[in-house]
């Protein structure tokens, strides 16, 4: 699905990316943790191809392609997604004059006929039906006045419309009370398949009781440094990350 | 100042001699003003961001405009009452080459929108339009004037509004030029109390557009609402002039412009809000936003407020920039191409406009003229 090496990127004249490996196979559930400043949102910024961070070194294949070369949006219709952290407000947009015009793009690139009004809303209702998020959310501008929660459950929300091949989420738990979490989660868990992938980002333990992971990564300092599976996350919340800075230094 | 060289105006009228124009005790008048004021120049403060030399050097030529009316617009033979002293609508009442006049009946809540549209067609042509609107007490009109222009020509038009007591006039003007046609478009709205009157200013497409918009508040209660959009490309120029004036007190009024500015184009918004002495409880507000797609791209942009009386509530503001780079990575990452992500965020922010618009018909109309220019993505849902 994506295969990441050596990945080294930079911001300004800081180096946050030192090296990073990671192979993610089609199914699979990587989760990445790692305290405050290790480079995760790096990570998932640089794999959407945002501008402000320049990839030093490294490659990244993503379905045998050369992710790096690639636009933001020839990413997304590649079939990447990166759920945000901080989703943008963006007034007098509405999701749906959005989704709409997203979903055909993603479609026109492979290669399908647009969706009819009708088959784009019965869409439109059934998905959003699985992050539990109001009708009438689906309707209103981009975000504008939404809740932390409701944020985060658009993002997922968008995520099911159209239907990548590797989500992205990028601390999807953060700001998010318990119930939001589980609605969030039940949200993801409903996107598995054998054919899709997902990088889970997350600072905590407690999204992955929702989102069970196959592989844990420890992200430090640009690399990771430990892999391992879901009992690494548990072994993490309960020793804290010093314990993985006193074991790598 | 002697000077050997023909003004502009004597050269224009040397072209036009046997030229036959509308009569009347205003048309003379007029005439005799005209003789004595300066062609606008970018020395004077009103024309400071508008250059006038090609409009000037054209040789215009006086012709009707082509015209399709709603039939209770009344052609107009002899030109009475007054004028606003701007050069234009002095030089129009002067040289009038086409006016009408409609009145609405007291009490009268006219459904359907009475069209106008006015198409000034081929190299030279010169028109003049006049139209006077009354909308007699307590009655409520709807108004849609379609201005066209084509080829290098020149339209010179004027629009008189009167409202009388608790009447209610919504306006729209939709401007869809050539590039290299001119329009000069000064409407006079006179309010008198507990009046309402919307009007909406459509820029679709214009080589060199001027819109003088001036509304007077001359009784109580009375409420205006000015709006206005543009987006000029390649070397358009669209300018707005905008005066309101409140005379009397407890009256509103509301104003909102929004331009995108792409290409080399130039945009100018001079907004001026008047509060006079007498004016008390007056709530004004205005706002010029603008948005620049390109380096050389060009906005003149001078909100101003003039307040003498005491006890108002007033704000008036301009902000230019670039949209938001959020805002554009976040719709890329869902796979909409830069551009396309452009247009659906220049579809939000015009289309704040376009709602200000009471006739569904036009809004309509307008979002999609643009969708097919390209500059927006048109509501499908």
């Amino acid at each position: 699905m994506i295969e990441i090496k050596n990945l080294q990127a930079s911001i300004g004249e800081k180096q946050i990316l030192k090296g990073l490996n990671l192979t993610v196979k089609p199914g699979e559930v990587h989760a990445i943790m790692g305290p405050n400043g290790s480079g995760k949102s790096t990570l998932a910024s640089v794999l959407a191809g945002r501008e402000d961070y320049e990839v030093t070194g490294g490659e990244v294949v993503f379905n045998g392609k050369n992710l790096l070369e690639m636009a933001p949006e020839e990413r997304a219709r590649e079939g990447l997604f990166l759920a945000f952290q901080y989703p943008v407000e963006i007034p007098g947009v509405s999701n749906m004059n959005f989704l709409k015009a997203a979903v055909g793009e993603m479609r026109k690139h492979r290669g399908l006929e647009p969706l009819s009004a009708k088959d784009f809303l019965a869409m439109v209702k059934e998905r959003s039906a699985l992050v539990e998020l109001d009708g009438q959310l689906a309707h209103r501008a981009v975000n504008e006045g939404f809740s932390g929660g409701e944020k985060k459950r658009n993002e997922v929300f968008q995520m099911a419309m159209l239907e990548p091949k590797l989500a992205i989420l990028d601390e999807t738990d953060s700001g998010l009370d318990i119930d939001a979490l589980r609605i969030v989660a039940q949200g993801v868990n409903a996107m598995r398949s054998p054919e899709r992938s997902f990088v889970v980002i997350t600072h905590y333990q407690r999204l992955l009781d929702y989102i069970v992971p196959d592989v844990v990564h420890v992200l430090y300092k640009g690399q990771i440094v430990k892999t391992g599976t879901k009992e690494l996350a548990m072994e993490l919340e309960e020793k804290g990350y010093d314990w993985i800075k006193e074991t790598v230094a | 100042m002697e000077t050997t060289k023909l003004s502009t105006l004597d050269k224009w009228l040397a072209l036009n001699g046997d030229q036959k124009t509308i009569v009347g005790a205003l048309a003379n008048d007029s005439k005799a003003l005209i003789s004595g004021m300066e062609f606008p120049h970018t020395r004077l403060e009103e024309w400071k961001y508008t250059r006038t030399q090609k409009l000037a050097q054209g040789n215009w030529k006086l012709s009707a405009a082509e015209v399709l009316s709603d039939p209770e617009f009344e052609a107009v033979n002899e030109l009475t009452g007054e004028t606003s002293k701007a050069f234009f609508s002095v030089l129009n009442a002067a040289y009038c080459t086409g006016a009408w006049s409609i009145a609405i009946p007291a009490n009268e809540n006219m459904d359907e929108a009475f069209q106008f549209v006015i198409k000034t067609n081929g190299q030279d042509t010169w028109t003049q339009p006049r139209i006077l609107i009354t909308a007699k007490a307590n009655s409520h009109a709807k108004f849609v004037f379609h201005f066209e222009g084509k080829d290098a020509s020149f339209c010179n038009g004027v629009i008189q509004v009167v409202l009388e007591e608790n009447a209610r006039v919504d306006v729209d003007v939709i401007q869809d030029n050539d590039a290299a046609h001119y329009q000069v478009l000064d409407i006079n709205v006179d309010q008198a109390k507990g009046s309402y009157c919307n009007v909406v200013t459509h820029t679709l497409d214009g080589g060199w557009v001027r819109n003088n918009l001036m509304m007077t508040l001359n009784g109580e209660g009375g409420h205006a609402n000015l709006a206005g959009f543009y987006l000029p490309h390649g070397q358009q120029f669209v300018d707005n002039h905008t005066i309101v004036d409140h005379k009397v007190p407890h009256c509103t009024s509301n104003e909102l412009y929004k331009g995108v500015l792409y290409d080399q184009s130039k945009g100018v918004f001079n907004g001026k809000v008047f509060v006079r002495r007498d004016a008390q409880k007056t709530e004004a507000y205005q706002s010029n936003k603008n948005i620049m797609m390109s380096d050389e791209a060009v906005i003149d942009t001078k909100p101003e407020l003039e307040i003498y009386a005491d006890d108002v509530r007033c704000s008036h503001g301009s902000t230019t920039g670039q949209f938001d780079e959020e805002a554009l990575f976040y719709l890329r990452a869902r796979g909409l191409s830069a551009e396309g992500a452009k247009q659906l965020l220049v579809s939000a922010y015009v289309n704040e406009v376009i709602d200000r618009s009471q006739n569904s018909n036009v809004v309509t109309f307008v979002k999609n003229e643009l969708a097919k220019r390209g500059r927006i993505i048109a509501d499908e849902i």
